[in-house]
């Protein structure tokens, strides 16, 4: 029996998409044999170095590629279904928007055809443009942004419909480190509201931040999946942060660990702040006095509709409201699939027989275990070593 | 609304109310310097007045900052129709030798009209689109993107301009029915063919572009259909083609009927011709064949198949069917020929007209429409005699091989509607022949402006066609391919008369080699095949007829969408959407 609410966001099996060329012969195998489960309000992230088969996963969940072996389900649906995409929303690599438009008739344009209402629009229109920081610049065509700029309105447009899946392919690319960092934030807020993410990078830091599963590829090929705690743990090492010591007590607890362990400590430095951290905090310091600049502001706060409460009077429920606003609009022939918090992450046997149609699911080496859990965003995380990642895909540990 | 939207409002509409002023301002200038100072000066005012008018302009529009950027387009279009204004004066005033200031106030309201319905008619389909469909919303997209290019803005000030500009063409010599003709020609033709050109161009790019530029995979991966997307693209074009069809429409029957048609005709019946055989609408009535014609025809048939020589050809030349329709037409060329001035028997020939008593009612005049042809070189022009009636009625001097009108007043058809017209050849060395389809007699049946409309519907309904060959294609052609085939067919399917006619005519001569034989025959069958099919686009060619002041039916207008409209866009249309909904939209780099 297969209930609604263990309907995977994005489901596929031995998913494979081969290239030909010309003469239809296989050129490039892109994807090869994909397994892939991503639950409802989860943040997964596909990471993978350049030609890895990201891109081709998440064009072929959007049915612009079709697979050439495998099966695809996108909440339940096939990605050729035109109502499905009425809940998702997605950013290229690329901004390929309409250079001829400004940014207000771009997001009037796709607001059209999802069939928002004209005061819909209008009120979504006016809340991206401040959310991305583009309300300035709101009248010049689009083909005259700057990169960024053009990031910020594909942005825009591929949350216009408040989706319930969010495809970001490569989303950091061409942002400055604010714009980054409002991209995380966004992430982590549409995952409070109970949203799905799917995040495709190849920018450790990006994943490694928002995450709360990955899968790495390479070759098209599934190398590993789990948390990024699980990827990442090294064992037999312990880190304990305190604030900073004086040089004698660093030597009592040298000599204590000695004592009771028989263990030495192998390093003891002071704390170095993110180069990211520095950098807001110093453009946050020039907003602040007032500094001026020709290109996109910093971004205001998180539009409206895509937030819970924020922003609303005290009485009224944020997330009612937004699905008073959006639901009649919006998705009137689509049953919304049950939002539950996410499952447990491992080979759930209903969803693989929903796939399957009965068929036992391929199990995948790189599959993981049983006792694994999406962690929440408020979760704390350990520091972790960089370095399974970086030999995953180079063989060149960073750390 | 914003506050940056709000802010730029006020200095808008103070921008076009400058703009206006300005255009106001030059234009009083170079008529009061042309009325005092010789027209002359308008060729040194105009230029100077524009660059004047241009630097103001953008001075203001710039001042204005972050402004819409759908009203930039429109500001910078009303700058365009102000040129467009000028040079069709100054032309009009050149070329028809009349006061410069009455020029300029004829094309000024032409093109003020034109420039203007342009404006409003884009502005119009785009609020008729404003609805959430889908479809609609890709409709507006695809008019928003003709606006903001600039190449397609381009064309549209050529469009307005190419019009006025054929005044050049037009002699104050000629009789006013030739003028409006030759105007109505070329007018009408040059539109079609310029709106054929940007339909097939346009048409590629607007969808090749969604592919090459990717923006395809955004827009598809909205809750639109790839078939509704495609439908949404063709109705933007056809909006676009009939919008820019309407204007060339208005501007040439403007022309026509509010000042060509008032000129000082060259005499009376010049100013009647006018009336009676182009701003009307005409039906053509041929000649009843005599009785007897397809009974000698039948007779020499059963004659022939009572031998077997005449069994054996009948079965040589295709079957009874065949050779019975080769006697027919030797028959009815038999009896549209007629002999040298008392040199044979046939040197006069009776031609039989009937059901006109609505013909006679309606109108004051009919009209004799020929074509006489002779075999050999005997000069450019013979003489005939007409005998209406068994009542002498006129002698004409005819052109050879040129389509000729006489009119014939229609008192002399008789009370059962019937007219008898003998022709009489006088010349004595040669025979002459009307070709098939070149003697018919012509009444008015409606009048010229519903005539005109229908004929300018079967435009758009080709142009529509047109659209729905170069998106067909485009679904899997590049921009370059698609539209060269697209225009390849368009014009095949356009010439196609021509090319069956060229094909017939192509043929190796007996000397030559086989090889050469051979590959002529495959030739001319392809061409030939290739250009039947296209004969049904070709056999609606609604601007000849309105030259011709020919009647126009409902029931061409509805065989027009039921054959090009339907029975062969429906199928390219289905074409599309199977190849479009099996194709890839990404190109993935591995």
């Amino acid at each position: 029996m297969t209930d609604a609410a263990t309907i995977p966001a994005i489901g596929t099996i031995g998913l494979t998409k081969v290239f030909k060329d010309f003469w239809l012969r296989p050129r490039v195998v892109a994807v090869d044999q994909l397994d892939l489960t991503v639950h409802p309000q989860q943040v997964f992230g596909l990471l993978g170095p350049n030609g890895s088969g990201k891109s081709t996963t998440i064009k072929i969940l959007l049915g612009l590629l079709f697979p050439t072996r495998g099966r695809v389900q996108v909440m339940g649906r096939l990605p050729s279904d035109v109502a499905l995409k009425k809940r998702i929303g997605y950013l290229p690599e690329e901004s390929y928007l309409y250079r001829f438009l400004n940014a207000r008739e771009t997001l009037d344009y796709y607001g059209r055809l999802f069939g928002l209402t004209r005061a819909s629009r209008t009120q979504r229109i006016d809340m991206l443009l401040e959310m991305v920081g583009l309300e300035a610049v709101q009248y010049r065509p689009v083909g005259e942004y700057s990169k960024g700029m053009q990031r910020r309105i594909g942005l825009a447009q591929a949350l216009i419909n408040d989706p319930d899946l969010l495809i970001l392919d490569e989303p950091t690319t061409g942002l400055d480190p604010i714009g980054t960092r409002q991209i995380k934030d966004l992430i982590l807020e549409l995952k409070a509201r109970g949203k799905t993410v799917l995040l495709s990078s190849h920018l450790l830091a990006d994943v490694e931040d928002v995450c709360d599963r990955v899968a790495i590829l390479y070759g098209g090929r599934k190398r590993a999946e789990g948390t990024v705690d699980e990827l990442l743990t090294v064992e037999g090492s312990s880190l304990i942060e305190t604030d900073a010591l004086e040089p004698e007590t660093i030597a009592k607890i040298e000599r204590l660990i000695e004592a009771e362990e028989g263990k030495s400590v192998r390093r003891v430095e002071s704390q170095r702040q993110k180069l990211e951290q520095l950098f807001l905090d110093i453009v946050h310091q020039a907003q602040k006095e007032g500094a001026a600049t020709s290109g996109a502001l910093a971004g205001g706060a998180m539009a409206e509709f895509l937030t819970r409460d924020a922003h609303l009077p005290e009485q009224v429920d944020g997330r009612a409201l937004i699905e008073q606003l959006t639901r009649p609009a919006e998705s009137p022939d689509v049953v919304a699939a049950p939002i539950e918090p996410a499952e447990p992450t491992g080979p759930d046997e209903s969803v693989l027989n929903q796939l399957t149609e009965g068929d036992a699911a391929p199990a995948s080496a790189a599959s993981p275990g049983p006792n694994e859990s999406a962690p929440s965003s408020e979760e704390k995380r350990e520091p972790v070593d960089r370095g399974v990642i970086d030999d995953l895909l180079g063989g060149e540990n960073k750390s | 609304m914003n506050a940056a939207a709000q802010s730029s409002r006020p200095k808008l509409l103070i921008a076009y109310l400058l703009i206006w002023l300005a255009v106001t301002a030059v234009t009083a200038l170079v008529v009061l310097a042309e009325m005092f100072l010789g027209s002359w000066t308008g060729w040194i005012t105009a230029p100077l007045c524009f660059v004047a008018i241009l630097a103001v302009g953008r001075k203001v529009l710039a001042d204005t900052g972050e402004m819409p950027a759908a009203k930039q387009h429109l500001a910078r279009l009303a700058g365009s129709y102000f040129v467009v204004n000028l040079v069709g004066a100054f032309s009009l005033a050149v070329t028809e030798g009349i006061n410069p200031y009455n020029a300029l106030n004829l094309v000024a309201v032409i093109v003020f009209i034109n420039g203007w319905l342009l404006v409003a008619l884009l502005a119009l389909a785009r609020w008729a689109l404003t609805r959430r469909h889908p479809v609609l919303s890709v409709a507006r997209q695809t008019l928003d993107e003709a606006r903001g290019l600039r190449v397609v803005n381009g064309f549209f000030l050529l469009f307005l301009l190419l019009i006025p500009m054929l005044v050049f063409l037009l002699s104050p010599d000629q009789p006013i029915r030739y003028r409006i003709q030759q105007f109505m020609t070329y007018g009408l033709g040059i539109s079609q063919f310029l709106l054929a050109a940007f339909v097939i161009l346009f048409g590629a790019w607007t969808l090749t572009s969604e592919f090459t530029g990717r923006q395809a995979q955004v827009s598809l991966v909205k809750p639109i259909g790839r078939g509704a997307f495609w439908l949404g693209k063709w109705l933007g074009m056809v909006i676009l083609s009939g919008v820019l069809l309407g204007i060339a429409a208005l501007t040439v029957y403007l022309f026509t009927v509010f000042y060509l048609a008032r000129q000082p005709a060259l005499d009376e019946l010049d100013a009647l011709l006018v009336k009676q055989e182009v701003l009307t609408a005409r039906v053509a009535s041929p000649p009843q064949p005599p009785d007897n014609l397809t009974n000698r025809v039948d007779k020499r048939m059963e004659e022939m198949l009572s031998t077997d020589t005449g069994r054996s050809l009948v079965i040589e030349r295709g079957g009874q069917a065949a050779v019975r329709n080769e006697m027919l037409q030797r028959e009815l060329a038999q009896w549209r020929s007629i002999g040298p001035y008392r040199q044979s028997e046939r040197w006069h020939q009776d031609y039989y007209f009937t059901d006109l008593r609505r013909a006679a009612r309606q109108s004051e005049f009919l009209s004799l429409r020929y074509k006489i042809k002779v075999k050999g070189d005997w000069g450019v022009t013979t003489k005939l005699f007409l005998v209406i009636n068994d009542k002498p009625y006129k002698q004409i001097e005819t052109p050879l091989d040129i389509v000729q009108r006489q009119p014939i007043p229609s008192r002399l058809v008789d009370d059962e509607g019937r007219l008898k017209i003998t022709v009489v050849n006088l010349d004595p060395k040669i025979s002459v022949i009307f070709p098939a389809d070149h003697l018919e007699l012509l009444y008015t049946v409606d009048r010229f402006g519903p005539n005109y409309l229908r004929g300018m519907v079967i435009v758009w309904i080709k142009l529509s066609f047109v659209a729905v060959l170069v998106l067909s294609l485009s679904t899997y052609l590049g921009f370059a391919v698609a539209s060269l085939a697209s225009g390849l067919v368009w014009a095949v399917a356009t010439f196609s008369p021509y090319l069956l006619e060229a094909a017939g005519r192509f043929s190796a001569k007996p000397e030559d080699a086989e090889t050469v034989r051979w590959a002529t025959s495959v030739v001319r069958w392809v061409a030939t095949s290739v250009a039947w099919l296209g004969q049904q686009y070709a056999a609606y060619q609604p601007i000849d007829r309105l030259a011709e002041g020919l009647y126009i039916g409902w029931d061409q207008l509805l065989g027009c969408a039921g054959w090009i409209g339907l029975a062969w866009s429906l199928p390219l249309a289905l074409k599309a959407w199977v190849v479009f909904r099996r194709r890839e939209l990404a190109h993935v780099q591995v």
